[in-house]
């Protein structure tokens, strides 16, 4: 489910029995969590210019 | 990812390789450095990819899965170059691998480890993140990155890492119980509450 890759119906049995069980959904919580800040502590570095001419340059593009 | 070659002429090439390929080049050279850890060896990396994308740009169908196509390369280069650069160039048996995967003591991962909270994870910084990410073995840390940072569905990795996609699910899993287990002990170690 957290990797948005469930079926309905198996997301629906996940959603109703976390609604009631703690420890499940501690554990939900936990594992978006950590899903969350991989994704947005992970520096993002943009290619520069340099890079993309000369890698277009050597194509002969 | 199609197997039937297309033969494209020299203006649709320059076409497709701006149009479609350039709009990943970021995300590949981010995939090149968290692999290579290496500023220099990533820009390598990129521009090696780029090259080969562009001379075997005939066996990609315009208009379908680009950043795949161009990651598995990328993949691919990485994993050629990494046995180079080794000096235990043979073939990888990939079912040994599976199994030193499957075998309880990696990482410790079976081993104790102490809780973790979510809202502990949050308070965590970026450097602790990416420290924890780092130290892991490069096939666990390829799934991570592959499916949390760049978004990929588990039949995109199967055909990146050429792995069924029961065993991407199996070696995701393990890679989050690993992941799970570093930023644990790390948490515990700076005293996280």
């Amino acid at each position: 489910m957290l990797d948005e890759q469930a079926t309905e119906e198996d997301s629906i049995f996940v959603t109703k029995h976390i609604e009631v069980c703690y420890r499940c959904y501690d554990n939900y919580d936990l594992e978006k969590a950590i899903r969350e800040v991989v994704k947005s502590n992970t520096n993002k570095i943009k290619v520069s210019d340099q890079i993309r001419r000369k890698i277009t340059s050597k194509l002969g593009l | 990812m199609n197997k039937a070659s297309i033969g494209y002429n020299d203006k649709e090439k320059g076409k497709i390789f701006n149009n479609e390929f350039m709009l990943h080049i970021n995300a590949m050279y981010n995939f090149a450095y968290k692999l290579t850890l290496d500023e220099d060896e990533a820009k390598d990396l990129l521009q090696d990819t780029c090259m080969k994308a562009f001379r075997f740009i005939n066996s990609y169908e315009r208009g379908t899965n680009a950043k795949a196509w161009l990651f598995r390369i990328l993949k691919n280069n990485f994993i050629n170059d990494y046995r180079k650069k080794s000096k235990n160039p043979e073939k990888v048996d990939y079912q040994e691998v599976e199994n030193y995967y499957n075998s309880k003591d990696i990482e410790g991962q079976n081993q104790e480890t102490p809780d973790l909270r979510a809202e502990t994870v949050k308070e965590m910084l970026g450097d602790e993140i990416t420290n924890a990410l780092n130290s892991m073995d490069i096939d666990f840390r390829t799934v991570i990155i592959l499916s949390d940072i760049e978004g990929f569905k588990y039949n995109e990795m199967s055909k990146i890492l050429d792995i069924p996609i029961g065993t991407v699910r199996s070696r995701q899993h393990r890679a989050r119980t690993v992941l799970k287990g570093k930023l644990a002990i790390y948490a515990a170690s700076m005293g996280y509450k």
